[in-house]
């Protein structure tokens, strides 16, 4: 698959923190890529780095050829800054035209994109209010707008649906996910299960290093494992499903209620083991609260993050 | 157009519409306008107070209003003697001579205080952006000295408006209270005077946009700009004092760092004069705001 973005040996030192130390990892084009790591882990920093903010101190970060240069390529990549605010005075719909018509826009494309966004991120009604007057929400939302003026080819987003609403929130991460193969999208975000629902590529990085990287079903190992929910108090038949499906590795959390299985899903089709499953566990009347394919992406990244503090010292210049 | 002109044609207007609107700069327009108005009503108080004492003492009929007296007193040799040893050199003296009353008035005036709203309104501009970290947003689409560039160039229009409108309100205050206020070389005089404070006011521009690049507190910014502009003055004044020969001959060179240095070559009538004023002028305010600019465009953001 082509690599839109790449960060390639990233280095950046601020006084004593290293705040990347040595960052590299790849982002398919087309895909929407979620960047995982604790506070302090060099996530802002790689967004700003790739936009052009930061320099490194060694390394680049390569698009479009090369290093991203706001002027040559202005609005082909854009970013949602973290802990940015409007400027006070400012009003949405001049702010999002003025920022169209210094990415090229004519004045009138750019007026007519700032309106586009303005109503899809539901502020038309607020386009002329100074930004002062807007709630938290409201201005977030704007931010998320200008990373869409024209036709950007990727947009790096950090932390974007936090201090939304939840009909925002729901409404925004339905506009990302249509975005799928049209643009690449890079989301940095701490909440895990957003990542889930949104992305299909993840990157875990720590200390200012790739821990982990790859598409998320690879790293949950959806293609081959299944959990399953369980209600009731009987125990699930495992005898009779050991013996069903011999190739399969069962698993029973009787303090969850959690029935694991794993396979090799490149021997044994995923239907044919839940259709066995859930058969099973149907005559053996124990209910099915629900079914997840792959290991929760919280528990894979909590795996991660615990070996690779257990394995090396803490890292600071 | 190619990207960079383009860009600094659009950073420039919005800053200009962005600053115009902002709170701070349009208190501290509304309080130049009316400093210029009080502050020109106050001086004619005065002359109309000097011309009363001075027909009395005469014998003569009390003028109608101010400035009846003070424009035959202006065209007076005795005058022009006077204002010659107050200037320091003769040739200077025919060009403020053939300027209204009214239009010296405003202009000691705005000279004295444009640089002190410069400083107040341009010196947070880029300051407040780096701390809110809105200047992320255009920064990401647009180079760092087109971005630079057009601040500048917008707070450079911005101070225009200012004082047109600052001489607008002390010409109506004028017209109204002054006698010798009629005629197009009163309007003429003050667009000219607003002119000059302009050019002037323009390495103030330079100055306050320059420190705005290096501090991410706008509070900071002003006081450092403020700070600046009083050690220009300072230096300056020690240039005019200890001027001389041999080694105080540096302070020549010193004085080249300051617009006060060509404050007076703005108020003459020939080209040849102020030509070179505008220009060394212009060349001091870009010359503060590179100082400026070096050290943010290697700034992390």
């Amino acid at each position: 698959m082509k690599t839109a973005i790449a960060w390639r040996r990233v280095v950046k030192q601020y006084r004593r923190l290293r705040a990347l130390d040595g960052l590299s990892f790849e982002v398919p084009s087309g895909s929407i890529c979620g960047l995982v790591g604790s506070n302090g882990a060099g996530k802002t920093t790689a967004f700003a780095i790739a936009a052009g903010l930061t320099r490194p101190d060694e390394g680049a970060v390569e698009a479009f050829g090369g290093a991203f240069d706001p002027a040559r390529d202005s609005g082909r990549l854009t970013l949602l800054p973290q802990d940015s605010e409007l400027p006070r005075d400012s009003r949405p719909r001049e702010f999002l035209a003025f920022l169209g018509r210094l990415q090229g826009l004519s004045p009138r494309t750019a007026a007519r994109e700032a309106d586009r966004l303005l109503e899809l991120v539901h502020l038309s009604d607020r386009a002329r209010a100074p930004a002062r007057t807007l709630s938290h929400g409201m201005r977030k939302r704007i931010m998320i707008a200008q990373c869409f003026l024209g036709m950007p080819e990727i947009v790096l987003l950090d932390e974007p649906l936090s201090g939304l609403d939840p009909r925002e929130v729901a409404h925004m991460r339905e506009f990302l996910a249509r975005q799928r193969g049209r643009r690449t999208i890079v989301i940095s975000s701490h909440n895990l299960h957003e990542i889930e629902l949104l992305c299909d590529h993840v990157v875990f990085i720590e200390r200012g290093r790739t821990v982990r990287s790859g598409p998320i079903d690879e790293l949950t190992g959806a293609q081959d494992l299944v959990q399953l929910q369980l209600g009731g108090r009987e125990e699930p038949p495992l005898d009779a499903l050991r013996a069903l499906l011999p190739a399969v590795t069962f698993a029973w959390s009787a303090s969850e209620r959690r029935l694991t299985a794993r396979y090799d899903a490149r021997r044994l089709p995923p239907e044919q083991v839940h259709d066995a499953i859930l058969r099973s566990l149907l005559d053996a009347r124990v209910p099915i609260l629900g079914l997840s394919q792959g290991e929760r992406l919280e528990a894979v990244y909590l795996g991660t993050a615990d070996r690779r503090s257990s394995a090396s010292p803490p890292s600071s210049a | 157009m190619n990207g960079f002109l383009r860009a600094l044609t659009v950073v420039t207007g919005h800053e200009f519409l962005d600053a115009l609107r902002s709170r701070r700069a349009l208190v501290v327009l509304i309080l130049y306008t009316a400093m210029a108005v009080l502050t020109t009503n106050s001086a004619i108080n005065v002359l109309q107070k000097v011309e009363d004492e001075l027909s009395s003492a005469l014998q003569l009929d009390e003028p109608a209003a101010a400035g009846t007296v003070s424009s035959s007193i202006w065209k007076s040799e005795r005058f022009r003697r006077m204002v010659a040893r107050a200037v320091g050199e003769d040739s200077l003296v025919n060009d403020l001579i053939g300027t209204p009353p009214i239009v010296l008035i405003y202009g000691g005036l705005a000279f004295f205080y444009t640089p002190l709203l410069v400083v107040l309104i341009a010196s947070t501009r880029v300051s407040e952006e780096l701390a809110s970290g809105s200047a992320r947003y255009a920064l990401q689409r647009t180079s760092r000295l087109a971005w630079s560039l057009g601040k500048w160039l917008g707070q450079v229009a911005l101070v225009g408006v200012a004082l047109l409108v600052g001489g607008l309100g002390a010409w109506v205050v004028a017209t109204v209270r002054m006698a010798a206020t009629d005629g197009a070389a009163v309007i003429a005089g003050m667009l000219v005077t607003a002119l000059r404070t302009w050019v002037f006011a323009l390495a103030y521009v330079g100055l306050a946009t320059g420190v705005s690049h290096c501090l991410r507190s706008p509070g900071r910014a002003t006081a450092v700009a403020m700070l600046g502009m009083l050690a220009l003055s300072v230096v300056s004044w020690m240039c005019e004092l200890w001027y001389g020969s041999g080694i105080r001959e540096l302070w020549h060179l010193a004085r080249w760092l300051t617009p006060q240095h060509q404050r007076l070559q703005l108020w003459r009538a020939d080209p040849g004069s102020w030509i070179p004023a505008l220009i060394h002028l212009t060349a001091l305010s870009v010359t503060y705001l590179s100082a400026g600019y070096a050290v943010f465009r290697r700034r992390d953001l």
